[in-house]
């Protein structure tokens, strides 16, 4: 089955025909991958749903006393300019890096400063969990707030977890240079981060704004 | 020139993401209320699609179709499950 | 400091131990159980040294071949099916004797269902099914392996990794008393601050993992890898159940996984998700809990009806059906599954019309499995039938597996399931739709592919002795609880006063001991068979006169499954290949194969998986520390080493391909008269039927 025809092999941004090969095995592996995203969007959907149906407490700290605007609208856009800079560093990997030969020093460029992004929106975060904790509301005082640490830490897990990827991707980068299997990383790779994003949207809407409405 | 395209399309989806995002924050934090509440919900979705559209670069046409059903048949389960949920659970709530 | 290395491991925590300090029927019965571990271990140790195994052992362990990992699979789920036959036999002997209390304590029993229903879905139903599928589907859709074949053993190694810590809770720690489904807050910490719960937890969870993952690989080898000319509509039926099931397995698992691991947030870290004071609210756990349970239902069920389409339309020699409407049927109930779990909570409290809604949505999907019933029988009708132990499968399945899905339906009006929810009737409900369906299925299954995988077909007489022992083990182990449900007995209770319940508890019994011999008659079966396989040996790959492209390989098929990738033009397309003259012709062209090199990395996970779990039930943190970062380093390392392939050359593959066509060409084949005796070598010639 010919897909060279087509435009369009696999959902997110495709490589173009000048990367021979690799466009063609991406349809498989980017494909598979958001496949696992869907799955893994279902599972912070679950906790979502939870945190939906768990009310706070009149006893325990609730949003209003333990949400900080401020911190959640830089981590908004510590997340949301990661995005745009994991973006610029996809184009230049479909733009730049159909042959093996080109500088890999403007793609690490943008993987390290989506790190550096990513890194500032975990700082701002975990700093705002901690203020929770100490003014009353760790997750072991209600329901509501179990659900609240879980879904927000999940999210923050995730990024982590794609921060160190992105790190182990800069390290091959670096040490093998943009081979085809580091094509296909940093294609799955994007797709997570970009993902990440949307989640977020939902916390900062639902969790966040909704709490103090 | 392709390529300028393609970094326009991050931009475009860029801006309108901060746009979607900076009026629900003030919003919620000026006016409140239920104009902040519906607002909440129509950025939520808008700027979701963006993401959907701009950063993950999903369309209706130049798309394969199993592309589209994943995600629309995701969308799917994400509705009946998270909506049943809070259907259930609700209904459970309001007889206790 | 020997608190920090063993956590809460104590000596009494082991079985043996507790046998000795403890004589009672409880500990000797489970530590008898739990000694057939090392012992077997050891014998098994001596065995592969004897013959001098270890090699093959870890090539098959290290193997990415889906039909590898596919037998690994099934060999896991029969060990596993032996331990729950025996935990189901102990369940039915002490009710057998139950009246004012058998002989099981009630912790033994209440560990017991807990443990028999655990395992049979989670280490035997599913494992059966994955190995079956992925045997199978690369074959049938004519590709040379699963999309993700490394993800495809880690997959393996992850269910046996929660294998493990089923089975070591046998011999040190206990297993949860809260029955598979686990509600808190019985199973929250205040209650049952044991190493029982956690075990459950962590093995669902880690193979529950294992399960997505192949949920995700299976899709997308069917939707990437057909091969030319297979559009959707030209698939064979079981590929069609099968891509159906991973879509379940991808959107059902992550409930299972949230709740567990939210339930093990409450446990280890105190976290308040489904405690009773503090906010907590346990039906979120119910409610995610069915979310996932009610798909796997299905999951399980609809590969099983994938085989009952393979078995009508092969052994009646017709063309299926009304494939599309079994198509449809199967989407929707892949679709409707997911609108329905509340089922099996209408007991909670919610309003009527909740409980009507979910009522009303349960007893539609009835409705597309009588359609496949229908189309099943249809395909039979004017067929050219053989009563092999398929096709008593198949027709054990139609009678009993109707009369279970009757009882779903008197099950999903609400007003009636009040009066039978944890009832009796339950009890046989579920196994009336499992045992003649789903595993059924599966031994038919294993029976029409297992000629495919070893050369040698199952001794017909055997099997079918098998088929009936399991068809009238089941009939009598189960349709008694029917009318004891009626009666008002409860399920999951080690005793019950009622006299009048003794003679069909008896029954039940002595249907149990014949469900204990169907299960020794698969292994003899199987083992008289491999002695007698010179016999029974089908070369040429075709026992049945197949009908999909599965069946166009030699037997055993060779690691890369088709010398050359199969073009299509049509339904059934072997069928067409052999009835236009074109199956087994020569090919012209062979051109080299590439295929992925052998792997630790399955291998690898499975014992960080274990080591996490173990660690985390004991409190042994830095085993799950160190587990755990082992894994991370693990992915890193493969991340960076490179892919290996090794090439297999077109001489080769050249001369094993070309001496199968010409022995298939060459060779007389048999019509379907001969199909069970030595003539079959595994050439099909045509026989007179009027409706091919």
């Amino acid at each position: 089955m010919s897909f060279s025809i087509r435009k369009s092999l696999h959902p997110g941004l495709n490589l173009g025909e000048d990367h021979g090969d690799d466009r063609l095995e991406a349809e498989t592996s980017v494909f598979g991958f958001w496949v696992f995203m869907m799955s893994d969007l279902v599972t912070f959907g679950m906790f979502f749903a939870v945190f939906a149906t768990t009310m706070p407490l009149a006893c325990c700290p609730g949003p209003k006393e333990l949400f900080d605007l401020g911190s959640v609208a830089w981590q908004t856009a510590f997340l949301l300019a990661s995005s745009l800079t994991s973006g610029m560093a996809i184009l230049t990997l479909k733009q730049e890096h159909a042959s093996r030969s080109a500088s890999t020093k403007k793609l690490v460029f943008w993987l390290l400063v989506t790190v550096l992004l990513g890194c500032g929106f975990l700082y701002r975060e975990i700093s705002d969990f901690i203020a929770m904790a100490a003014a009353g509301g760790p997750p072991t005082r209600s329901g509501y707030l179990s659900a609240l640490w879980s879904l927000v830490g999940l999210h923050g897990l995730h990024v982590t977890g794609g921060l160190i990827w992105c790190l182990v991707i800069v390290a091959g980068i670096v040490v093998r240079g943009v081979d085809h299997r580091w094509k296909l990383t940093l294609l799955r790779w994007a797709v997570f981060w970009h993902f990440l994003d949307v989640v977020w949207i939902a916390i900062f809407s639902f969790v966040f704004l909704g709490g103090l409405l | 020139m392709e390529n300028n395209k393609e970094f326009r399309h991050y931009l475009i989806g860029f801006v309108l993401a901060t746009l979607l995002t900076v009026i629900p924050f003030t919003l919620v934090a000026t006016v409140g209320g239920k104009i902040a509440f519906f607002a909440l919900i129509l950025s939520a979705i808008l700027q979701l699609i963006v993401h959907l559209r701009y950063f993950l670069h999903l369309s209706f046409k130049g798309q394969q179709r199993e592309d589209l059903q994943l995600v629309l048949f995701t969308g799917l389960i994400l509705l009946i499950m998270i909506g049943g949920s809070v259907w259930v659970l609700g209904d459970l709530y309001n007889r206790m | 400091m020997l608190d920090a290395i063993f956590g809460r491991l104590t000596w009494d925590s082991i079985i043996l131990v507790q046998a000795v300090e403890q004589p009672n029927i409880n500990t000797f019965i489970t530590a008898g159980a739990a000694a057939m571990m090392p012992v077997g271990g050891v014998m098994i140790v001596a065995l592969l040294t004897w013959m001098k195994w270890w090699k093959p052992l870890f090539e098959w362990l290290t193997s990415v071949d889906h039909k590898k990992i596919g037998t690994m699979y099934i060999i896991f789920a029969v060990i596993m099916l032996f331990r729950g036959v025996v935990e189901g036999m102990l369940m039915r002997a002490n009710q057998a004797v139950g009246l004012n209390g058998g002989f099981l304590s009630s912790d033994h029993f209440n560990q017991l269902f807990t443990t028999h229903g655990t395992n049979m879905i989670f280490f035997v139903a599913m494992p059966f099914l994955f190995g079956l599928i992925n045997i199978i589907v690369p074959l049938q859709i004519g590709a040379r392996d699963v999309a993700f074949p490394r993800l495809n053993q880690i997959s393996l190694g992850l269910t046996a990794a929660g294998g493990f810590l089923f089975m070591i809770s046998l011999m040190i720690g206990e297993f949860s008393t809260g029955g598979w489904t686990g509600y808190p807050s019985f199973t929250g910490r205040l209650v049952n601050p044991g190493v029982g719960p956690d075990y459950y937890i962590l093995a669902i969870a880690i193979s529950g993992i294992g399960s997505t993952l192949t949920g995700v690989n299976f899709s997308v080898t069917i939707y990437k890898l057909r091969t030319a000319g297979m559009s959707f509509m030209r698939m064979p039926l079981f590929t069609w159940t099968a891509l159906c099931t991973s879509i379940l397995l991808i959107f059902a698992m992550p409930p299972l996984t949230a709740c567990c691991a939210m339930l093990g947030l409450d446990r280890f870290l105190g976290f308040h998700f489904f405690t009773n004071d503090m906010g907590g609210n346990l039906m979120n756990f119910i409610n995610l809990f069915w979310m996932f349970g009610h798909p796997e239902v299905y999951i399980l069920i609809l590969p099983a009806f994938g085989v009952m389409s393979e078995i009508s339309s092969t052994f009646s020699g017709k063309r299926l059906y009304g494939y599309t409407s079994i198509v449809a049927a199967t989407m929707c109930i892949a679709v409707l599954s997911f609108t329905v779990w509340l089922h099996h909570f209408f007991t909670m409290g919610q309003s009527a019309t909740v409980n009507a809604a979910f009522g009303v949505a349960t007893m539609l999907i009835a409705i597309p499995t009588g359609v496949k019933i229908y189309d099943w029988l249809a395909t039979l009708w004017g067929g050219r039938i053989r009563f092999t132990a398929p096709m008593i499968y198949l027709c054990g399945f139609f009678v009993l597996f109707t009369i279970g899905g009757l009882s779903g339906v008197v099950l999903a009006s609400p007003t009636l399931d009040y009066q039978l929810h944890n009832s009796q009737f339950l009890v046989a409900h579920f196994h009336n739709v499992i045992i003649p369906g789903v595993l059924f299925g599966i031994l038919a299954g294993i029976h029409i592919w297992f000629p495919k995988i070893y050369g040698f077909r199952l001794m017909e007489g055997l099997s079918r002795i098998t088929a009936f022992l399991w068809a009238i083990g089941f009939i009598l182990a189960f349709m008694p609880l029917y009318q004891t449900g009626l009666m008002g007995m409860t399920r999951r209770t080690v005793a019950y006063e009622d006299p009048a319940l003794v003679p069909w508890m008896i029954v039940s019994g002595i249907g149990a001991l014949i469900l204990g011999c169907a299960f020794l008659s698969i292994l003899l079966t199987i083992f008289v068979s491999v002695l007698n396989r010179k016999k029974l040996m089908v070369p040429i790959g075709d026992p049945w006169d197949g009908r999909s492209l599965e069946w166009a390989t030699p037997a055993p098929t060779p690691e890369w499954n088709f010398a050359v990738l199969p073009k299509v033009d049509c339904r059934d397309a072997f069928t067409d290949a052999k009835a236009k003259g074109t199956a087994y012709q020569p090919i012209e062209k062979y051109e080299d194969i590439e295929m992925p090199a052998n792997t630790y990395y399955g291998f690898i996970i499975m014992i960080m998986a274990s080591g996490l779990g173990f660690g985390l039930v004991w409190h042994m943190w830095w085993l799950a520390i160190a587990s755990l970062l082992g894994a991370i380093a693990t992915a890193i390392t493969y991340a960076f080493l490179p892919q290996k392939q090794y090439i297999i050359p077109a001489a080769e593959v050249r001369e094993i391909d070309e001496a199968w066509r010409r022995s298939a060409r060459e060779g007389r084949g048999i019509t379907r008269d001969d199909e069970g005796n030595e003539a079959n070598q595994g050439l099909a010639r045509p026989d007179n039927i009027t409706n091919p």
